[in-house]
């Protein structure tokens, strides 16, 4: 993402809602979990190498918006500790077949609660789901 | 007091048979304004290298 987003603007196809999208996403401060980068080049971005979820726990408990997470891995870690709040899972109206399973390595049940839908025209269902817990 | 923590929200493409592979994903504008939406709501975002 690095390599795309902060660069959206010399990319003539880019339309408004996806220009919108990046400035966003690099205006806002950023945190990247890695062991093996070196340092984060983008705008805003501080890179945390050890003990995520203990920094996600302090994060939570400062006063402040929402944190938004991507990404498989560090959403496996957080499924795994019981730390997400909210899933908002934009279904995609295709059978991959092959790739990283959203799931995986999860081991207990995450009980959720369903509280909205929304459907696009291109078929994408998004699930607005919160923790039970 | 707990109410009032700030939630780690997750936001993510999923197919149908659960994989999260970004790449696979219908990305058009309804899409885009959607997690333009959700980063409104956020004041840190918080990903992995690979995505990254």
């Amino acid at each position: 993402m690095e390599s795309y987003w902060p660069h959206v603007h010399d990319d003539p196809a880019a339309t408004r809602s996806i220009l919108d999208f990046a400035d966003k996403f690099n205006a806002i401060p950023k945190i990247v979990f890695s062991r093996t980068l070196q340092k984060a080049e983008w705008n805003n971005t501080r890179l945390v190498k050890d003990n995520m979820a203990e920094e996600v726990i302090t994060l939570k408990q400062q006063p402040g918006k929402n944190i938004s997470l991507g990404g498989i891995s560090v959403a496996q870690e957080f499924m795994r500790r019981d730390l997400i709040d909210e899933y908002w899972l934009a279904i995609q109206p295709v059978v991959c077949g092959k790739g990283r399973r959203l799931f995986d390595g999860v081991s207990h049940m995450i009980r959720l609660k369903l509280i909205d839908r929304k459907t696009f025209k291109s078929g994408v269902v998004v699930l607005h789901c919160v923790s039970a817990r | 007091m707990f109410s009032e923590m700030r939630k780690l929200i997750l936001a993510i493409n999923v197919s149908l048979d659960g994989f999260g592979d970004h790449t696979v994903a219908v990305a058009d504008d309804e899409l885009h304004e959607f997690y333009s939406g959700l980063l409104d709501t956020s004041d840190l975002a918080v990903f992995g290298r690979v995505t990254y």
